[in-house]
């Protein structure tokens, strides 16, 4: 069995007669928004609204990693990961990659443009679009240009929440969450 | 007895003894050493006096030349001459001396001195094997020296007295080890000495075991001046296989450092690990299985 791999070919056609960029798969139109506008945007806007962007842009990629994986109940971590980790480097929100802690299912993102809300809406999002779960998500940690969101339920996500915002480390609250709900 | 019968019988005496004399004596009767006892012969009488007393045995007459044992003899009878000449006479007997004494001619020892101061009228009679040992000693001289030599012969007290101061002698030298020996001879009181004091340069020992087979002894270790040498820091260069015969030669020799290592004794047992907990058996197959375990948190 080969390992899966990613076809970027033509994954993103620039309609200069048109004025605009979109997507091979579907009809997609993207905007080219620079980074520093998204972060200005996560730092000034509300977080609701900080959420239901990211959310929007997540969405966009499960729904094409979705695509491209097919039979996503079928398919392996490492088929998944990798057509969702191609999509969401198409979109330019950095490199996905997948923790299993446990059975705490965590996506690691590296030199992603923007961290916080925005970016645990954002791979939330994508994994709910690709795998059609209602999922929650919640900011672990960013350190050195690198994030952990755990992919978990809402109460579980609640928790943890708390748990971090009580000074508990986020492997702790990991931990506790598995003896808790073991 | 008339003297006409007494010279007569003197007379058939002194011819008896001529023609013994010049008769060839056998061989086998002279050997050296041997003493031979000659029975004593009556000489027959020439005429049978009516009452002539039991005839006396011949007096001793010593050989001129050839030497015989040495023979008890009876004393002679006692015998009036008054008109015999002295010329045909025999010769007389040795002093008081009741015994003659012949000499071995091959044996050449010099009479000792000491034998002079000894009158020989005071001296006792000794037996037969002591005066033939005296005898062997004595030189070949003439039938007159002889007589005279052999009263004053060495005598076995003598020759013990020469073995002691030979003795003595020998005791002044230091003792000389025998050759076939390897005992070490302990040195003299001089020689302590002599090694305690520095007087003398010590002599190495005379007897060294002899060099044993096998593998030559290793050289002395000489240390040098850096001074001298310019050489300070000299590292040896080792050696093929100079590791596993290191320890053992510096042990051999003192005053060269050697390492003893200590190993510690570590024995493996089956615990050595404490295991807290089971070890993570969940492994999702799918990406659908670690979602829906992540959602059951």
């Amino acid at each position: 069995m080969s390992a899966p791999s990613f076809k970027s070919a033509q994954a993103v056609r620039f309609d200069l007669p048109h004025g605009a960029v979109r997507a091979a798969s579907g009809d997609d139109r993207f905007v080219l928004v620079p980074t520093a506008a998204l972060i200005e945007l996560a730092r000034t806007a509300p977080a609701e609204a900080v959420a239901t962007l990211g959310r929007a842009i997540g969405a966009g990629v499960g729904r094409r990693a979705a695509a491209r994986i097919g039979e996503t109940k079928a398919s392996t971590l490492e088929e998944f990961i990798t057509q969702l980790a191609g999509e969401a480097a198409l979109a330019g929100v950095g490199v996905w990659s997948i923790e299993r802690w446990g059975r705490a299912l965590v996506v690691v993102v590296s030199e992603g443009p923007a961290g916080g809300p925005m970016l645990a809406a954002i791979v939330g999002s994508a994994v709910e679009a690709a795998s059609g779960r209602t999922v929650g998500s919640a900011l672990l940690s960013s350190d050195h240009g690198v994030a952990r969101v755990l992919i978990a339920s809402d109460r579980a996500v609640d928790r943890v929440r708390q748990w971090i915002g009580s000074g508990v480390s986020w492997g702790d609250a990991i931990a506790k969450l598995h003896g808790e709900g073991s | 007895m008339s003297k006409s019968v007494t010279v007569s019988r003197l007379e058939s005496l002194l011819a008896r003894i001529r023609g013994r004399a010049a008769e060839p004596r056998p061989a086998a009767s002279s050997a050296p050493g041997v003493a031979h006892a000659v029975p004593a012969i009556a000489p027959p009488p020439a005429a049978p006096p009516p009452a002539a007393p039991p005839p006396a045995p011949a007096p001793p007459v010593a050989a001129p030349v050839v030497a015989r044992p040495v023979q008890r003899v009876e004393p002679p009878p006692t015998v009036i001459i008054d008109q015999i000449e002295e010329a045909t006479l025999p010769p007389p007997p040795m002093a008081s001396d009741d015994f003659a004494v012949d000499v071995d001619v091959h044996v050449s020892t010099p009479p000792p001195p000491r034998m002079d101061a000894v009158p020989s009228s005071n001296r006792e009679p000794s037996p037969s094997q002591e005066r033939l040992s005296g005898a062997q000693a004595l030189s070949t001289e003439p039938p007159a020296v002889m007589a005279d030599v052999a009263d004053e012969g060495p005598s076995l007290e003598h020759g013990e007295s020469l073995a002691d101061e030979d003795a003595l002698a020998g005791e002044e030298k230091p003792e000389e080890a025998p050759i076939s020996s390897r005992r070490p001879v302990a040195p003299p009181e001089e020689r302590l000495a002599e090694l305690a004091f520095g007087a003398g340069e010590p002599l190495p020992p005379r007897h060294t075991p002899p060099p044993k087979s096998g593998r030559l002894p290793a050289p002395p270790a000489t240390e040098f001046d850096g001074d001298v040498t310019g050489v300070r820091d000299a590292v040896a260069l080792p050696t093929a296989g100079a590791d596993a015969t290191r320890p053992a030669a510096q042990a051999s020799r003192p005053g060269v450092l050697a390492p003893q290592a200590v190993r510690p004794n570590l024995v493996s047992e089956p615990r050595v690990a404490d295991v807290i907990g089971d070890a993570q058996a969940f492994a999702p197959s799918t990406f659908f299985e670690l979602l829906d375990a992540s959602l059951a948190l």
